[in-house]
């Protein structure tokens, strides 16, 4: 069964839309006395049919309308836009008053951006051994988003082929500006593009920001562990002579190729992964002219200097440094795959991951597809012995483990922080009421 | 008018209301001339008081902006002094209460109190005229970019010299969204801080200034995107801790944030903004704020200097007009014809000179000879000029013409009217500052004005230029007050050329002794000579050396 073919009874029996309603209506949904009963019906939708055909500014009154649709339509994939200041599909009405007014703030990371760095594949490839790259990106990007940014509610999502999106979605967070979107994007993009052939990471002195620095640490540990030796970026071929290339001296590069050709002669280079071995060698070699070069009488040449104390961790920046999708995360207005949708081509569900596990999540074996979600579908009703049709027969397939983390890394936390943020709008009402305003 | 009268209904007539202050908070009483406008006023005061303050509050605008434009490289200070002097020579004793104030002093009131009593009147100076002119700029987006950049600098000047004591107070009164870092606090952040600062490769003295006495203000990073955007602050779950000095620009802005969205709330409202029975009266007066000349009318420099007479005109232009009309005359002169908005804008200037409209349909005539016989032109032209003139129509005494109004101009290719130093491309613009005469470096000056578009520096530019004058304070307002300047200069260096050779020895000792006293000596030998000088109050009396009489010869 292809794909498109299993995607009528995915939408039907297997698609997560009332948790997605109860996400993205925050509270809305509510009987609360503040609730915005229009709010969810100016959120778009993008529905993309077969044959790569857009509809844009689908919008919905509540999840059963919702459901309604993706089932008449069966859309390859399902995106998200902002919330309007009014309902998208009457927007011709309302003229240049219709803009957009709340958005999560979005990331998205894919893995064809690291294609000069990952030696396993390149465009749609991705594996355990390039997956700690993602990994990596989302421990960086989720710490900064919460210690630095002070956000709490934020959702990973794995998008079903070759790369993450990140949700942020707190009170604070959907209602920035694009210019504070920027701002929140440049700070973490510490990778700048590429130039002459070798990435470019903005560090400028010897010394890192505290936000930088924080990187560099999860970096540091995370390439001798896992990049270097799954990446193998240190063995002889041309991901090594790119690598040399950081190298701000010539001599460096004689000295280190020197070294190598030592430890490849001694004993117990066989024990030890090669990468490892090179790489130690190769800081050595570092630090020792960084020694010569500071105890050199006279003051101190920061020209020489600086370069030498940097280009270790510029390295490990270059190679492992998230690189975000920066044009994503920029405009409020841009769309981004739902969560839970299923890839036209891989089959896999874009499944909620949940950050504080995620060297553990293995994109290639461990994502439900929808093939094998309708065959556990199918199982379970077989082991019930045919009984009466079971609405909530998802539970006993995958899925349930996938909604299980949606809940417990976004759902449950919002639901406080939908509470909070209608009680403070009755405030807000009630001060309003008080208030005589004349001005 | 919702913000000055009161919620009553009845409050609306524009009397004189002392005592409106009394709920002013005492603190704002330290900050005389430095406000966010968060609170619009709420008093009456009479339609003449409401005019006079928004008029002082824009000449003070207009001439720090001409100041600013002319001397870029001044230091901050030397441009706040400069607002300081401005505001002293606009906008002081100029309330109605400023009166009774003095009077208080004078009272036998303790020093002290009339001091307060003077801030206090300070304060409801600058937020009344302040609001006046939010209502006069609100109206188009033009006129709200011009006043909120203006308002926006003369607020970046005062809050920058303000002490660390000053700010501190400033902000717990008018922006408390920036909290000072209490001390324990900053401790514990202070080692980031510092290796923010050190990555960011800020000097060794900015380092050294936090490290002996750091000042710390912390802020919701949503109000900083740009120094976040470029790593360059702490951020600690949502706050960024902002160093003194890197406040200023964020308070400015966020006063330009203010102002920017009040004014266009404003001209969102801006018919409401009147109460019905004030509407007729207010509104024009509103409105014509905008393009009121701050200089004096000039209807009197049409007798003063003797007739203009269709003989005498070349002679006069060729000295006295500026660019805008010269060059029509050339053309006139050479094309022997002008269209249409040419006619009229040289026309009603020439009435504007003086010229009898007798004299005017001589002048045209001949001029239009001989693309267009006598008759010919009776036919087609001389109806038009004896219309400028009130004689037939409606009967309409037209008035000549204003820069704005002129810059606003646009025509084909066959036009020549408008401003020249909008319309001219620049070797031409050069060229035809050349036929008048005007000094090298002041021509590049004129143009390099006019190609940042301020046409009317460029004018003055080229007036000095002409004249071999010091700098005039503000730009030329309109043809007519360019003429009437030129007239009154040569007026004074000749009759100045004709006093005794002692007092023209006396005045040159003064001119080289002090600038000062050089300025006051021609000002005074000037009023003595011809009876000028004081109607016109935006242009600075010819000053400095180069007015003296000896140099005048």
């Amino acid at each position: 069964m292809s794909v498109q073919e299993a995607m009528p009874t995915y939408y039907a029996k297997l698609f997560p839309t009332q948790h997605m309603v109860k996400w993205l209506a925050y509270g809305n949904d509510s009987k609360h006395a503040q609730a915005d009963s229009h709010f969810f019906n100016r959120r778009e939708f993008c529905f993309t049919l077969q044959g790569d055909i857009f509809v844009r500014y689908q919008a919905f009154k509540d999840g059963a309308a919702l459901q309604e649709a993706i089932l008449r339509r069966c859309p390859d994939k399902i995106d998200i836009g902002p919330v309007y200041s009014a309902n998208p599909m009457d927007r011709h009405k309302f003229g240049a008053a219709f803009h957009p007014v709340e958005r999560e703030l979005v990331f998205d990371i894919d893995l064809t951006d690291y294609d000069d760095v990952r030696t396993c594949g390149s465009g749609g490839h991705i594996c355990g051994k390039c997956w700690p790259l993602m990994s990596v990106a989302v421990k960086i990007i989720d710490k900064g988003l919460r210690e630095e940014f002070g956000f709490k509610h934020i959702l990973w999502v794995y998008s079903g082929r070759r790369g993450i999106h990140c949700w942020v979605c707190d009170p604070s967070a959907r209602q920035l500006s694009d210019e504070q979107r920027s701002a929140v994007a440049s700070w973490f993009a510490v990778y700048k593009g590429h130039e002459e052939g070798k990435a470019r990471v903005a560090l400028l002195g010897g010394t890192m920001h505290p936000a930088v620095e924080r990187a560099a640490d999860i970096l540091r540990s995370a390439w001798v562990q896992t990049l270097l030796p799954a990446q193998r970026l240190l063995e002889d071929g041309p991901q090594c002579e790119a690598l040399l290339r950081y190298l701000p001296e010539e001599g460096l590069v004689e000295a280190v190729r020197k070294k190598w050709t030592e430890a490849s002669r001694s004993r117990n280079a066989g024990n030890m992964d090669v990468n490892i071995v090179r790489w130690r060698a190769l800081e050595d070699v570092v630090i020792e002219r960084t020694r010569e070069e500071r105890s050199k009488k006279g003051a101190v040449n920061f020209k020489v200097l600086g370069p030498l104390e940097r280009c270790v961790d510029e390295i490990i920046m270059a190679h492992a440094y998230p690189r975000l999708d920066m044009e994503v995360s920029k405009k409020m207005n841009h769309l981004l795959k739902a969560p839970f949708c299923v890839h036209p081509k891989t089959g896999k569900v874009c499944v909620p991951l949940d950050p504080k596990a995620v060297d553990d999540f293995d994109p290639v074996n461990g994502v439900p597809t929808v093939t094998s979600l309708l065959g556990e579908l199918a199982a379970a009703k077989e082991a019930a012995d045919g009984g009466k049709p079971n609405p909530e027969a998802w539970r006993d397939t995958a899925m349930s483990d996938a909604v299980s983390v949606f809940e417990a890394c976004l759902l449950d936390g919002l639901a406080a922080s939908n509470k909070e943020e209608l009680t403070s709008r009755t405030r807000v009402a009630v001060a309003v009421g008080q208030m005589n305003v004349d001005f | 008018m919702q913000f000055l009268a009161t919620s009553k209904p009845g409050a609306a007539e524009f009397t004189s209301q002392l005592g409106g202050n009394a709920a002013r908070k005492g603190n704002e009483r330290m900050f005389s001339d430095l406000s966010m406008y968060s609170t619009p006023p709420s008093e009456n005061i009479t339609l003449e008081e409401f005019e006079r303050l928004a008029l002082a509050r824009l000449s003070v605008l207009k001439e720090m902006e001409a100041y600013r434009l002319r001397h870029a490289n001044k230091t901050e200070k030397e441009y706040l002094d400069k607002l300081n002097q401005l505001k002293q020579k606009h906008m002081k004793g100029l309330t109605s209460s400023a009166a009774a104030a003095a009077a208080a002093a004078a009272n036998g009131v303790s020093g002290a109190t009339a001091t307060a009593a003077q801030r206090e009147e300070d304060v409801r100076a600058d937020n009344i005229s302040h609001y006046v002119l939010r209502l006069a700029y609100c109206r188009t987006a033009e006129l709200r970019k011009w006043f909120l950049g203006q308002e926006c600098e003369m607020f970046r000047l005062k809050f920058g010299m303000y002490s660390a004591q000053e700010h501190e107070a400033f902000l717990s009164e008018h922006a408390p969204q920036y909290k000072p870092v209490p001390p324990a606090e900053l401790e514990s952040v202070k080692e980031d801080i510092l290796q923010v600062m050190r990555s960011n490769l800020e000097t060794r003295e900015a380092i050294a200034r936090v490290t002996e006495n750091p000042k710390f203000y912390k802020v919701s990073w949503t109000r900083v995107p740009e120094l976040v955007s470029q790593r360059r602050v702490l951020l600690r779950a949502g706050w960024a801790y902002v160093s003194r000095e890197a406040l200023a620009p964020l308070v400015v802005a966020e006063f330009r944030a203010n102002v920017s969205k009040g004014l266009s709330e404003m001209a969102r409202r801006w018919r409401q903004m009147f109460p019905p029975e004030e509407e007729q009266r207010l509104q024009p007066l509103v409105a014509s704020l905008t393009n009121r000349s701050l200089v004096a009318d000039y209807s009197g420099v049409a007798t003063r200097y003797g007739d203009v007479s269709a003989a005498n005109l070349p002679q006069i232009a060729a000295k006295h007009f500026p660019l805008c009309m010269s060059h029509l005359v050339t053309q006139l002169a050479s094309e022997r014809h002008l269209r249409h908005g040419g006619r009229q804008q040289l026309g009603l200037f020439l009435k504007g000179i003086g010229l009898p409209m007798e004299e005017a349909l001589a002048f045209w005539r001949a001029m239009f000879v001989p693309r267009c016989t006598g008759e010919a032109f009776d036919k087609q032209y001389a109806y038009n000029i004896r219309h400028n003139y009130g004689r037939e129509g409606k009967r309409t005494d037209y008035t000549a013409h204003k820069c704005t109004t002129i810059v606003g101009f646009s025509g084909g290719p066959g036009d020549h009217h408008g401003c020249p130093y909008r319309r001219l491309d620049e070797p031409t613009l050069r060229a035809a500052l050349g036929r008048l005469k005007c000094d090298d470096r002041k021509v590049e000056e004129a143009v390099a004005k006019a190609r940042d578009g301020h046409y009317q520096l460029a004018c003055a530019a080229a007036f000095e230029g002409v004249h071999r004058v010091p700098e005039m304070d503000v730009g030329i307002s309109a043809p007519l007050q360019y003429y009437a300047e030129s007239r009154r200069m040569c007026a004074e260096r000749e009759s100045a050329a004709v006093q005794g050779a002692a007092a023209a020895a006396t005045e040159a000792a003064a001119a080289a002794t002090t600038p000062a006293a050089a300025a006051e000596a021609a000002g005074a030998g000037a009023g003595a000579a011809a009876d000028t000088g004081q109607e016109q109050r935006g242009v600075k009396r010819p000053a400095g050396g180069e007015s003296t009489p000896g140099a005048a010869r």
